[in-house]
């Protein structure tokens, strides 16, 4: 015998097993062993391969779904369960290893085109591996296996009752290949080869040549590129030149030597038609269409983001009936105690409320698109503005892929077309300029967006010559914006003068332009951002550059409120803007000016009344009121009100045409109890209270 | 000392047989995981024997023994196919492309030794 002595007790072998029940399990040091060998290196890759094949077999149903095969996926699904066969078998698991081999004889036959996988074979395959997971995990906890006998049967009987005619050997006859090529194949790459024949799909010898040192790399990228064209049938090593190394790949494929060779476009790459034979020639037609999905796998479905509008909509509902749910399990809670019925519907409301949360993230989720999906479009337009603009422009990029709701990032398409239009147009100088300047010639514009918790950043910099406030002011006051007397000073009053800009009528000197399609002002940039809740602040220094930053909330679709009332009307306040909520004695108020401030810690915080702000008639002012702390951005504003009435999950609905421009609010809602209440545009009455500060300060 | 280089996609399978040869003594195994890896491999020493897996990625154990057969530095160098019954007609083209011998999945130790005594061209 090749071997005795010291290892002769832990031999590398199959003991045969009783069913259910795997073999030599013993420990050593701590370390369980199967066969001698410790069963962590079966598990770790036993559950590596199941979990592969797993994914390997979602995609496949989903391609099957699509009407679409796919080769490489039943060919991965089958390497991966021919893998585990050999490695239970060698770990001496035999009722594993009998499962997955009757799985790969059904896959090999697939992957060779005798076998054709439907609907039902593809949940039976998904049983099968679902169950060898489990055996996995029994061997794992030392535990008997499950049975297979049910498994085995039924994949005998997709093994006999789906059997198709396979793809005849003759075909080869009407191509001419190289000997070489044609005996290296194994029996699958044959088969892709046959199919490929058959099909009538071009192909191509791609001869390719490395030095030893970078092949790996070489032949991956290129094994991509080429899996983007067709389906690779074998790659094949041969000797190259001196310390080189060389490969023949065969491709399979609808498109003409031409599209392959421009997608390589590699000096030492060579692409070689195999020729057909004649009687062949003489019978050539189109490629089948379906030749060019073959690779395409994807798991994404397309839908339209008003049927996620409406199911968003019914999740607004459904939080309606679970407030009223939730008032009548406290109801109950009141009359018979926390006992029996009463406990019983408090846990079914807390469970609704879990569930519906998840579904409400569930769809939000979808709804979330990454918004270098319109950075991509911008960068596109906007190089051909600068172009056409004679400005050198670097245009940078960064935080594609921050994901906001899909509906917002269509809607500020625009908007930010417009800030970096105006970079281009008004901060970015020509290039002699910038040379004397002694500034780089090619200007910088640099789009970015970042996540800030429930809101994005999404900011439009450039390093043009800035925004002179004095310059703003003097144009605000020749265009009668500001009274030719104001006290307003550029130094002192910087940020409210930058603002003059968003005012309608300051931009005077818009053209129809290419971009827009249309002459829009600064004041339509900042009524879109506003209707998206976001808000828009300038930071610019004179010669330096400007940068424009828009805070937004990541979605309109559905967002939790804070319920206020003051003077008895109720109002919703996007939580997302509510920094924080202060019970006050109304001697903690202060009035400077005719104007309510309040101190909170080390800052001065206007006040607003909600009841001033709407007109409604005040009750007798109480002892103790609610401040609610909001804030946008960097502003900050005090909202009074009388009473505070919880949280709720709102779906924002627009107001009627009569109402829509109404300041200060954004839409309405409706609560549980049927009540309509109006929700507050947050960044307008900050607006409305820093104007009137101004105006007040004067 | 005999250099053996062993192909296999499966770690756990490739320890197995490379434990297996370390243990029978007079053996040094180096372990590749695919065939890139082999093909990278192969220059770096001396091997007297080659044991490779056909059903793996990017290229498989006929391509691998194709282009060992092909190439002058390599060509001498003995192969030994691990197959499992399933794969018989790769196996008979692999033979055919001129390895020394082949071991069925799964295998006891001694027939595996044996194997490689064969491929060696080693009597018992």
């Amino acid at each position: 015998m090749p071997y005795a002595g010291d290892h002769a007790e832990i031999p590398v072998s199959v003991f045969p097993e009783r069913p259910g029940q795997h073999s030599a399990a013993c420990t050593h040091d701590g370390e369980r062993m199967m066969n001698g060998r410790p069963i962590q290196d079966f598990l770790a890759e036993a559950e590596d391969i199941l979990e592969t094949a797993m994914q390997a077999l979602i995609s496949l149903e989903d391609a099957s779904a699509a009407g679409r095969q796919d080769a490489d996926l039943v060919n991965g699904l089958f390497r991966a369960l021919h893998t585990f066969k050999g490695l239970a078998g060698m770990f001496g698991l035999k009722a594993p290893a009998d499962l997955a081999h009757k799985l790969e004889n059904l896959l090999d036959d697939v992957r060779l085109g005798k076998v054709e996988l439907d609907r039902d074979a593809l949940d039976a395959l998904g049983d099968v591996v679902g169950l060898l997971a489990r055996m996995v995990q029994q061997i794992g906890q030392d535990q008997p296996t499950e049975d297979i006998e049910g498994a085995l049967r039924r994949i005998e009987e997709i093994l006999t009752t789906r059997r198709t005619s396979h793809v005849d050997r003759g075909l080869l006859s009407r191509v001419t290949i190289d000997p070489a090529v044609l005996q290296v194949l194994t029996e699958y790459e044959e088969h892709r080869l046959l199919e490929s024949i058959r099909d009538r799909r071009n192909l191509f010898l791609v001869r390719a040549a490395f030095t030893f040192a970078e092949f790996e790399s070489g032949i991956r990228m290129l094994t991509e590129t080429l899996k983007r064209q067709g389906e690779i049938i074998c790659t094949l090593p041969t000797a190259g030149t001196g310390d080189g190394i060389g490969f023949t790949i065969m491709l399979g494929t609808a498109a003409s030597q031409e599209t392959v060779a421009a997608a390589v476009g590699q000096p030492n790459v060579k692409l070689e038609a195999i020729p057909r034979t004649g009687v062949a020639e003489a019978e050539k037609t189109e490629p089948r269409a379906d030749a060019t999905t073959l690779r395409t796998v994807s798991n994404t479905v397309r839908v339209d983001i008003h049927k996620l509008d409406s199911l968003m909509s019914v999740v607004g509902e459904l939080h309606i009936i679970k407030g009223e749910m939730g008032r009548i399990a406290a109801d109950l809670r009141g009359l018979v105690g926390f006992t029996g019925s009463a406990v019983n519907l408090t846990k079914a409301y807390k469970n609704l409320e879990r569930r519906l949360n998840e579904i409400q993230e569930g769809i939000l989720d979808v709804r979330m698109v990454p918004i270098g999906q319109i950075f991509t479009r911008l960068v596109q337009v906007v190089r051909k503005y600068a172009r056409d603009a004679g400005k050198e422009i670097d245009l940078e990029v960064h935080g594609e892929e921050t994901e906001l709701d899909k509906l917002m990032v269509e809607d500020l398409a625009d908007p930010l077309m417009h800030l970096i239009r105006n970079a281009i147009d008004h901060g970015i100088d020509l290039p002699e300029v910038r040379q004397r300047l002694g500034k780089p010639e090619r200007g910088l514009v640099r789009l970015s967006a970042s996540p800030k918790g429930n809101h994005v950043v999404i900011s439009v910099e450039d390093d043009g010559r800035g925004i002179d406030p004095r310059v703003i002011l003097a144009k605000a006051k020749e265009k009668g914006l500001v009274d030719a007397d104001s006290s307003l000073d550029p130094e002192r009053d910087r940020k409210e003068v930058l603002d003059l800009i968003f005012l309608p009528g300051f931009t005077t000197s818009e053209k129809v332009t290419e971009i827009s399609g249309r002459g829009v002002g600064m004041d339509v940039v900042k009524r879109n951002v506003s209707r998206l809740s976001g808000m828009i602040d300038i930071q610019t220094e004179v010669g330096v550059g400007t940068s424009f930053q828009l805070t937004l909330p990541i979605t309109l679709a559905i967002i939790k409120a804070l319920i206020i009332e003051a003077a008895g009307s109720r109002f919703a306040v996007p939580l997302g803007t509510v920094l924080e909520i202060l019970r006050v004695r109304s001697d903690q108020i202060e009035t400077i000016e005719t104007h309510e401030v309040m101190a909170i810690r080390d800052e001065t915080v206007p006040l607003l009344r909600l009841t001033d702000a709407f007109g409604l008639s005040a009750e007798a002012s109480p002892e103790t009121l609610f401040v609610v702390l909001v804030g946008l951005a960097e502003r900050r504003l005090g909202l009074v009100v009388d009473r505070l009435r919880g949280q709720q999950e709102i779906v924002i609905k627009p107001l009627g045409k009569r109402l829509a421009e109404t300041p200060g609010i954004a839409g309405a809602t409706e609560l549980g109890d049927k009540r309509v209440v109006l929700v507050l545009d947050v960044e307008s009455l900050i607006e409305r209270a820093m104007k009137k500060a101004t105006s007040r300060s004067q | 000392m005999k250099n053996v280089l062993i192909v296999e996609d499966s770690k756990a399978i490739r320890s197995l047989i490379r434990i297996a040869l370390e243990e029978a003594g007079g053996f040094f195994a180096q372990e590749a995981g695919n065939g890139f890896e082999a093909l990278r491999t192969l220059p770096t020493r001396k091997f007297d024997l080659i044991i490779t897996d056909i059903n793996m990625p990017d290229i498989n154990g006929l391509e691998l023994i194709g282009f060992v057969k092909a190439n002058t530095a390599y060509q001498n160098i003995p192969l030994i196919i691990v197959s499992t019954e399933k794969t018989e007609q790769d196996r008979n083209r692999g033979m055919a492309l001129g390895a020394a011998a082949y071991i069925v999945k799964p295998f006891k130790k001694e027939d595996l030794m044996e194997t490689v005594k064969k491929a060696l061209g080693e009597k018992d």
